[in-house]
């Protein structure tokens, strides 16, 4: 044989058709976001199988509502600006887009990023990839569903309907998009995809890294449902004269169940299709971020085994849920640039820090039913840090990019932990801000809670026209109601 | 990564040796796999649809409409494969002459159904032509099948008798369902938009625009259930002496909101599916449907809210579920060539479709459990009517042809594409309620279709099916002849069932 450049030349080119690279790596990617973005989806019939399970049986039907509605003022939210104030680039005076916040694409309008004509009218579809897709505006439909829905967890059995919309509204349309921007949109000043062409203003470099939104969503979430929870106030009975907490058991541990594993299913969506793509390498990250997220998952199962065991000699279910959801929260920063063990390491911890977690909430008197912000909160937050401690070089190299610092903990210096930090201290105080704000505003015009009457006949009954199980029992044998 | 070149060590030579894909083979694989994920959705929401059912009724018939949900898909997939699928996409008759726009009939039990190996053979591998003569077309036309099928069980539900329900779930998925497929969305169909210009007979240019079956889907499933339970009759009770409705709840509202959701999950199958490729710039399409959906789900469940604040002062889980379900059912005709917004708008006021046409349903005193005429009726043929006004030009351009006429709400449109789909939504109604007549009514005259009145009153659970959905005793063994603590006092006391 001659050299390697005459064996090339010799080559024979094939002829045949052919697919171009740039349709096979749009139909992949665009296929991949939508999967994943229907996986996320089903996650809240998984988030709402375990609040329906958990809460009082006098109070299950409105559980349920609450998560079917969240969804459906949720798409109207993020589709008339929760997308545009998360992703949009410029403002409307034609100025550049900022670190804070976006502005462009409301409802769709001069949000088709250019055909050749550039005018939105004569254009079919979105042509910028990713995020300025229909695609990746669903997927991200479906990451805002879910930071919203974590809050009704630590608000159920005692929020009123009106309190429910406005902060649904608030949270998908507002608090959450801001944070989205900070982190994941190209302007954003904490991001880790900072486009200096597009961009202006201050950057905290190299960006923080949270792959999958320990902070984005579930800090976000889960800060906003600490701080609901607190101005909202405990159930009634749920502490007694002495501070003790009163146990309430879960109506039906089937749907905690259920609802666990529909939630760990979707995680699978959640987690790996944040890859974005599939072609250029990223699916082989795909996939083992699918393995990091199992084995975080099988990490929190265990801490809630273990903490179970030792501080109450028993295991019961949601304890064991709450583990497994809180190491898959945690996982959700560092999870493409982990090792797989870490990513064990890394749910483990999660789990434990969970575990305590809510048992402090508790003891600051604050009734969280879900242990929302214990899961979200608490798991988001060890999970930044995580973030900035196990990445490996070659994973970092490879899911970000050569200037992406690695972890502490492997001889990266502490700058992205430090970043990470920064970013989990700084999506604490804006939701905890943005939450006291919206909360306290409608506890003080005296809109936020039922009445006592209301509770203790609980919301079917008395905001939704019936209870929400009929056995027949109550009627006589045809099962009208009399 | 540079797969290619690898590391500085290894020959440059291996890059020569690198193989292609062939265009063919990747379409083929990536049209071919998004069929087969489509169907594995649209197939669950059977679950979601069974959910749903289940949670709607009374607990005395719980396990009967969950043995309903699971039968009518097995005996639909024996159906479908005999002769449903033959009937809606067989191209031709067997006399070797081409197939008409009536009715298909060539592919019975998939003899003959592979289209030509070289040999013209009986058996071939796999059928070769293209998105609906392959095995995953066939798959997701199952599940389209089962879906129409499955709407009415819940019209007839608490009362059917287990024959009546055998018989006209066969007819649905064997006979009425294909005939209106094969009009309006195979090759030889009168009213079809993806006619083969070699196609026999007459023909309605330029045919439905009916992307995932607000018409030949949801209306078939609608009008059968609006006949089928007006000639079942009403439930015991259901309607008091002076003729009000007597409301009911259901047994259980987390199944209701499970359903509901589950439902929506394939539905994302059910709509961006309907593309039947990605190759080819569909993936876009696929896409943009996905997102039209979505708002047509929030325009739908907003409607139910606003409907329920208006008629009664506060929200139920029934009002918002088919509020949502109103709204997908009246985007799948429309959601392909209509824009994002349009799709919330349809979805907004076949939402108010849904409401006030299940309170005319109930005003007819026709009794119909999980009100899905107004979801599949009456929202389906709302849909239709969508799809003739809001498809913009640029969008059926993408999705159907330049000769596929836009929506009359657009300039430039004209009335065609409203006029021929108001015309499928009336025919459609015309062929299934006339059949719907033929088949319940011959059930009803020779006394098969409808369950006594004592096991009414016992539920079918017990009277039917052995045992109680829930096991209820006392001391949890869930044992089989203990049942259900009302009947067993029923029992004891051999207390009479009050009389109609």
């Amino acid at each position: 044989m001659e050299n390697a450049t005459d064996a090339i030349a010799a080559a024979p080119v094939p002829e045949f058709e052919a697919t171009a690279y740039a349709e096979f790596s749009g139909i992949i990617d665009h296929l991949w976001l939508m999967i994943a973005a229907f996986l996320v989806f089903l996650m809240q019939a998984g988030f709402a199988m375990l609040e329906t399970g958990t809460v009082r049986q006098k109070n299950a039907k409105n559980i349920m509502i609450k998560n079917v509605m969240d969804l459906v003022v949720g798409a109207f939210v993020w589709w008339g600006f929760g997308f545009p104030f998360a992703y949009g680039g410029g403002d409307y005076s034609g100025g550049p887009a900022n670190g804070f916040i976006g502005a462009q694409g409301f409802f769709f309008i001069n949000g088709y990023d250019s055909c050749e004509g550039g005018h939105p009218s004569e254009c079919l579809y979105p042509i910028a990839p990713s995020i300025d897709s229909f695609a990746g505006w669903l997927f991200q439909w479906a990451f805002a569903a879910t930071a919203t829905t974590i809050v009704s967890g630590a608000v159920a059995e005692r929020c009123s309907f009106i309190g429910y919309l406005v902060y649904a509204t608030f949270i998908t349309g507002f608090i959450y998009p801001v944070v989205v921007h900070w982190i994941w949109s190209p302007y954003g000043w904490l991001t880790a995809f900072r486009d200096p062409s597009i961009a202006s203003g201050a950057w905290v470099s190299p960006g923080v890294v949270d792959f999958a939104g320990s902070s984005v969503v579930h800090m976000v979430g889960g800060c906003t449902a600490l701080v609901a929870a607190a101005i909202l106030g405990p159930r009634i009975g749920r502490f007694d004269a002495n501070g003790n907490m009163k146990a309430f058991a879960p109506h039906n541990a089937a749907f905690v169940g259920l609802g666990t594993l529909i939630l760990w299913f979707g995680w699978y969506g959640f987690n790996p299709g944040s890859t974005l793509a599939l072609s250029g390498g990223f699916v082989l990250l795909a996939e083992k971020v699918a393995v990091g997220t199992t084995l975080a998952a099988s990490g929190g199962g265990f801490a809630a085994i273990l903490m179970c065991f030792i501080k109450y000699r028993h295991l019961d279910l949601p304890p064991l849920c709450n583990g497994i959801l809180a190491g898959l929260v945690a996982v959700c920063s560092g999870v493409a640039v982990s090792e797989p063990w870490a990513c064990f390491v890394i749910g483990l911890i999660g789990g434990l820090f969970e575990f305590w977690f809510a048992i402090a909430i508790q003891k600051m008197k604050i009734d969280d039913p879900l242990d929302a912000a214990a899961v979200h909160f608490g798991g988001g937050f060890i999970g930044m840090l995580c973030g900035g401690l196990f990445g490996s070089r070659i994973n970092t190299t490879a899911a970000y990019s050569e200037d992406q610092p690695c972890g502490a903990f492997f001889g990266c210096g502490g700058s992205q932990f430090a970043v990470n930090l920064l970013a989990a201290v700084m999506v604490m105080i804006w939701s905890m801000g943005m939450g006291t704000i919206v909360f306290g505003a409608m506890r003080l015009a005296g809109i936020l809670r039922i009445s006592p009457e209301e509770e203790s006949m609980g919301l079917d009954v008395s905001h939704h026209g019936g209870a929400a199980y009929d056995d027949g029992k109550n009627h006589d044998s045809s099962g009208f109601e009399k | 990564m540079d797969a290619a070149t690898g590391d500085g060590a290894r020959p440059l030579v291996e890059a020569a040796q690198v193989s292609y894909v062939t265009s063919d083979e990747f379409t083929t694989v990536v049209d071919h796999l998004w069929l087969l994920i489509c169907a594995f959705l649209v197939f669950l929401m059977q679950a979601g649809f069974a959910m749903l059912e289940v949670g709607t009724v009374r607990q005395k018939n719980a396990k009967n409409l969950m043995i309903k949900n699971i039968m009518d898909l097995a005996a639909g997939a024996f159906v479908w494969w005999a002769f449903g699928f033959a009937f809606a996409y067989g191209g031709g008759d067997y006399s070797g002459g081409p197939s008409n726009g009536f009715i298909g009939a060539q592919g019975f039990f998939f003899i003959k159904g592979y289209d030509a190996c070289d040999d013209a053979s009986e058996f071939c591998l796999y059928p070769i032509k293209p998105k609906y003569d392959s095995f995953a077309g066939w798959l997701f036309q199952w599940a389209f099948a089962a879906t129409a099928t499955t709407i009415v069980s819940g019209a007839v539900a608490e009362r059917c008798s287990f024959l009546g329900y055998v018989i006209y779930a066969v007819f649905i998925t064997g006979f009425i369902y294909p005939v209106v497929v094969h009009w309006i969305w195979s090759e030889y169909g009168w009213l079809s938009a993806f006619r083969n210009p070699d196609a026999p007979g007459v023909w309605i240019a330029s045919g439905v625009v009916d992307f995932a079956g607000s018409g030949v889907v949801h209306l078939v499933g609608g009008t059968i259930s609006l006949v089928a339970a007006y000639i079942l009759g009403p439930r015991i009770g259901r309607f008091d002496a002076t003729g009000k409705v007597v409301p009911i709840m259901p047994h259980n509202s987390a199944f209701v909101g499970l359903g509901t959701l589950l439902l929506w999950f394939g539905w994302f199958g059910f709509n961006s599916g309907s593309t039947l490729a990605l190759s080819g710039g569909f993936i876009l399409a696929a896409e943009k449907v996905a997102v039209g959906t979505t708002l047509a789900a929030s325009g739908g469940g907003l409607a139910g809210i606003c409907m329920c604040f208006v008629k009664d002062g506060y929200l139920d889980l029934p009002a918002l579920c088919n509020g949502i379900l109103g709204g997908l059912v009246g985007v799948c005709s429309a959601v392909a060539v209509a824009e994002p917004w349009a799709c919330w708008v349809i979805g907004f006021f076949a939402g108010c479709v849904e409401f006030w046409f299940a309170i005319g349903v109930q005003k007819l005193k026709i009794d119909d459990p999980l009100d899905a005429s107004a979801v599949h009726m009456g929202c389906g043929f709302f849909g239709l009517i969508c799809g003739g006004l809001f498809g913009t030009r640029l969008n059926t351009d993408a999705t159907y042809s330049a000769d596929q006429p836009c929506g009359a709400f657009f300039p430039g449109c004209g009335g065609q594409q409203l006029g021929v789909n108001i015309l499928g939504g009336v025919m459609i109604m015309v062929w299934c309620s006339g059949m719907a007549f033929l088949v319940f009514g011959g059930m009803r005259l020779a006394g098969i279709l409808r369950i006594s009145s004592k096991q009414e009153h016992e539920g079918l659970d017990v009277s039917y099916h052995g045992s109680a959905a829930y096991d209820d005793t006392m001391d949890g063994s869930g044992s089989a002849k203990y049942r259900n603590k009302v009947q067993r006092a029923m029992i004891a006391e051999e207390v009479e069932p009050p009389t109609e």
